[in-house]
């Protein structure tokens, strides 16, 4: 039930999608979903390693995480909120897939090309504030000024926030790469 | 500009962060430098497999849409709820409301339900969406909102809204309420379309309504005919961790700050039972309160009345004394410690001795008289409640202005 014009999701910020989808409109949490439901599917399939079952768990983390709303202290904060929510999630699909029987899962079965598993893993060992950069930086196509807008930082603390997530990723990727 | 420098901005050279100067010397450093020509391809591979990787995981254009479809039914199982819920469970008539924000226009209360009739309803401002509305029968005169029966309401920030005589529920910013069909047997009943139900005041016990009110950087608490500033309190938090056990108001987290403008408020603090008068403040810390301020007073004056006034004239002295002889130790260390001369080291030591023995002095007194230490943690708790009393006022003044403003 949707009473009060809201401003237009799309380039609304997070915070303020938080504060409208509390007050009941699913649009704005819409846009939330299609904002990070990416980087949701990515953090689950680096826990259940596999494409279908990660999409099911990002799935359920958003309801749940729309049914919590009210308990998000920080609107703001709703990222690293809902990545915690995604692993709590995963974690109990990823303990009822190896109780399946059957030969444990090993990357995703061949149903979808194969991503590159250990940069997905390494983005998830990040921060949640610099998987969120990003992400939105990545496969949002977002500038440092953009995403200012969507996460209601300042832009010097994106740009030092995305230049540091750059330079862990690439950091771990060559740990990664230099293990035996 | 070395490959170090390189090293460090090659990201900002990436997002396209450098100009001028620093952006030709980068590319001219790449230009005669293979290591760092290295390091730029590492860092657009890495790219193209970031991107890669995120491409690959973002899901089938109908996932947000499943999702929101999903919320929409929890929405309307919790209307479904709610409805059943409040018409059973929620009784009595619904009183002068408390809304937070801007009811929709077309929702304005209209001639079948008029405002409270202390207030004519053309003198009422048009509130600004989030200034906080107050109630109707308020004795400060401040413009009021009846709820209409049957519309509903968006509270533009927390809303307390009151339900029945003794029952009040706090809802979080944004959330959409109703007042429903009466109930012939029980009254009017209230309903939340959308949103988060923060909390509920029992209805039992007592009768208190806490309106939040981050505006004003702090809440408004009031029961009938009375009104509270709880200052400085962050309302936020307010809401987010507090459900209002009924009738108690032991686990709150934080010091509850109240000062009453007029009537009269009782709470019970388990054992203890609280009584504010117009004019009182309080400070409830752990859910106990060490008084108000009209029985701090009446207290600090018993306790001046039993120990008399040579006895508090002469530890008013020995205090003083003792403040004196350590500021002047403290004084007389330091020029020891620069190095003074022996004289400096014979007069700590006389100051140290007697300071030494005003203290005992001291602590004898207040041995034999235990009231001295009730006195001074009475009169410190006063000088609490009186810089509360002038904070409330201030806050109260703030509040007429903005509604005056609005208006």
């Amino acid at each position: 039930m949707e009473t009060r014009p809201a401003a237009e999701p799309q380039g609304a910020s997070d915070g303020d999608l938080v504060r409208q989808a509390r007050s009941g409109v699913t649009r704005a949490f819409e846009t939330l979903v299609r904002r990070y439901q990416g980087l949701a599917v990515a953090r689950a399939y680096a826990v259940v390693r596999d494409r279908g079952e990660a999409e099911d768990v990002a799935q359920e983390a958003f309801i749940r995480a729309f049914r919590c709303l009210g308990q998000l202290r920080e609107p703001e904060a709703f990222v690293p909120w809902l990545l915690q929510t995604v692993v709590n999630v995963a974690r109990r699909a990823a303990t009822r897939l190896a109780r399946r029987p059957g030969p444990l899962l090993d990357g995703d079965g061949g149903r979808d090309p194969s991503p590159n598993m250990e940069v997905l893993d390494a983005i998830g060992a990040l921060p949640a504030g610099y998987q969120q950069v990003l992400h939105l930086h990545y496969a949002q196509g977002c500038s440092c000024q953009e995403i200012a807008r969507l996460t209601g930082l300042q832009v010097s603390s994106v740009t030092s926030r995305l230049t540091r997530a750059r330079q862990m990723l690439r950091r771990l990727l060559s740990e990664d790469r230099s293990k035996p | 500009m070395n490959c170090e420098w390189v090293t460090d901005h090659i990201d900002a050279y990436e997002l396209g962060l450098l100009e001028g100067d620093e952006r030709a010397g980068l590319e001219a450093h790449l230009a005669s430098c293979q290591a760092c020509r290295g390091l730029l391809e590492t860092v657009r591979a890495t790219d193209r497999a970031a991107r890669a990787a995120l491409a690959w995981a973002e899901p089938s254009g109908d996932f947000a849409a499943g999702v929101a479809a999903r919320a929409r039914g929890l929405i309307r199982r919790r209307l479904v709820a709610w409805a059943g819920v409040a018409a059973a469970a929620v009784a009595a008539v619904l009183l002068a409301a408390l809304l937070l924000g801007k009811p929709r226009r077309e929702d304005a209360p209209q001639a079948s339900a008029p405002p409270p009739a202390s207030v004519p309803a053309a003198a009422l401002p048009e509130p600004a969406a989030g200034l906080l509305v107050g109630e109707a029968r308020d004795a400060y005169g401040l413009p009021a909102r009846g709820i209409v029966q049957g519309r509903s309401y968006v509270a533009a920030a927390h809303a307390v809204v009151r339900v029945a005589d003794s029952s009040v529920l706090l809802l979080a910013g944004g959330s959409e309420f109703a007042s429903l069909a009466p109930d012939a047997a029980q009254g009017a009943a209230m309903s939340v379309l959308a949103g988060t139900v923060v909390g509920q005041v029992g209805s039992r016990g007592e009768d208190v309504a806490i309106e939040l009110a981050p505006e004003l950087g702090g809440a408004i608490v009031r029961t009938r005919g009375c009104e509270f500033y709880s200052a400085g309190f962050p309302a936020h938090r307010l809401a987010a961790r507090l459900a209002f056990p009924a009738g108690s108001l032991a686990r709150w987290p934080e010091d509850i700050r109240l000062h009453v403008f007029s009537g009269k408020l009782e709470l019970g603090l388990g054992a203890q039972r609280l009584v504010l008068l117009p004019g009182d403040s309080a400070i409830i810390s752990g859910g106990a309160c060490a008084g108000t301020t009209r029985s701090a007073r009446a207290r600090a004056a018993e306790l001046r009345a039993i120990l008399g006034d040579e006895l508090l004239a002469r530890r008013d002295l020995y205090d003083r004394l003792c403040g004196d002889y350590a500021r002047r130790l403290v004084e007389l260390r330091s020029a020891v410690g620069r190095g003074g001369v022996s004289y400096h080291q014979e007069r700590t030591e006389l100051v140290t001795w007697l300071l030494e023995s005003h203290s005992a002095a001291l602590e004898r007194m207040e041995a034999n008289d235990p009231e001295l230490a009730e006195l001074d943690a009475i009169e410190a708790e006063l000088r609490r409640l009186e810089l509360l009393d002038e904070e409330a006022h201030r806050a109260l003044e703030g509040l007429v202005m903005q509604i005056a403003s609005a208006g």
